[in-house]
């Protein structure tokens, strides 16, 4: 039944779902962890970088953690190929704006715009959403030190601590005790 | 429309240590007639910012008020506010674009604002995007009878009663050298407490 349903993205079920971005959600939990914690004088990033294989050529390896601008670091969980387009963004996004304002975007602004771009590909015919969820640490002068989440939906929200990729479900709950 | 027009205007900025205070002449012209002399140059853009406006009447307009409605709109998505270093590099950015895209506008600015943060600061813009933080600014031909009373008056420690003083001597030094009739002088005073009002020199 539900493959009336989800070969394209825009598309509803009948219980209102979107098959596409729910696949990218669980594409995203066999991915690498990413986990993120807030303290009051700073915010720690882990990330887990997988498929070590000893052939590959240490010159070129696979980065899991990717500054954006002075004040902002992100690291995916994912396809990594849908990532990389993704941080691409990010970048162009902050520098934009620090071009327009002169000092550099606050946190929060960075990650509403890219959502907006992850929510379009959830609507727009013909594509699939980012396999990809984002942790982004920063510092902003209007809230201090922040701690932001987003999925393939497009949806975000501030953290004290939290966790994307394998696993995520339980690390979150060990960080709640 | 030519670069005079905006040469017999007059603005004139100071910056001390816990304000700003900013002064406009209130002509408004049309070729050699006056049209009238209660014109307002200075523009409160928000809570604690002034911006001055000198050029051509059309586009002064234009900018304040794209300056102005874009300022909302940052503080209706956002929920704070642009601070004056952030609304001076918006500010200049548009005028260099409206420059470099053939589309140039007229407008020489100061902007007065003030910050928790960064205190009291005065930003002078010229018409060709160039952009300074001075402590003391002035455009038109009566800026340039002003800048040596400012140079010899200035302190960074004024109150707003000399500061106020130095520009009634400003204004008495165009109304003496210049001559163009530049009869009433608005002026407008930022500080920690907002925008006020002072009388008209």
């Amino acid at each position: 039944m539900a493959r009336r349903y989800d070969t394209r993205t825009t598309i509803f079920s009948p219980e209102g779902r979107l098959y596409q971005v729910e696949y990218a959600m669980e594409a995203i939990s066999h991915a690498g962890t990413s986990l993120g914690i807030l303290a009051t004088d700073g915010i720690l990033l882990a990330a887990e970088r997988r498929n070590t294989n000893k052939l590959l050529d240490e010159v070129f390896f696979s980065e899991k953690i990717y500054k954006l601008n002075d004040d902002m670091v992100c690291s995916v969980a994912g396809i990594t190929s849908d990532a990389n387009v993704l941080t691409n963004e990010l970048r162009l996004i902050a520098q934009r704006y620090l071009i327009q304002y002169g000092e550099s975007i606050p946190c929060e602004q960075l990650v509403s715009w890219l959502c907006d771009v992850k929510q379009a590909y959830t609507q727009y015919g013909g594509k699939r959403p980012f396999g990809v969820s984002i942790l982004y640490m920063g510092w902003d002068k209007h809230y201090g030190y922040q701690l932001y989440q987003s999925d393939p939906s497009g949806n975000y929200g501030g953290w004290k601590a939290t966790c994307i990729g394998n696993n995520s479900a339980a690390a979150v709950s060990s960080l709640k005790q | 429309m030519s670069i005079t027009t905006s040469m017999f205007q007059c603005l004139i900025g100071i910056q001390c240590e816990d304000f700003v205070i900013l002064a406009a002449d209130q002509m408004s012209t049309q070729s050699i007639i006056i049209m009238k002399s209660d014109m307002v140059k200075l523009y409160k853009m928000s809570e604690k910012l002034v911006m001055g406006f000198n050029g051509s009447v059309g586009d002064t307009l234009q900018l304040s008020q794209f300056v102005a409605t874009n300022m909302v709109l940052y503080q209706i998505k956002n929920e704070y506010q642009l601070d004056t270093a952030a609304l001076v590099h918006f500010t200049r950015k548009t005028l260099a674009d409206g420059l470099k895209s053939g589309k140039p506008s007229l407008v020489n600015m100061l902007i007065a604002g003030y910050d928790d943060t960064a205190g009291a600061q005065l930003y002078s813009v010229d018409f060709l995007a160039a952009c300074v933080k001075c402590p003391y600014a002035a455009h038109g031909y009566g800026g340039l009878f002003c800048m040596s009373v400012l140079d010899y008056y200035y302190k960074p420690s004024l109150t707003e009663s000399e500061a106020y003083e130095i520009l009634k001597l400003c204004v008495h030094e165009i109304h003496r050298r210049l001559f163009l009739n530049l009869t009433n002088f608005h002026v407008e005073i930022v500080s920690a407490v907002g925008v006020r009002t002072l009388p008209v020199i």
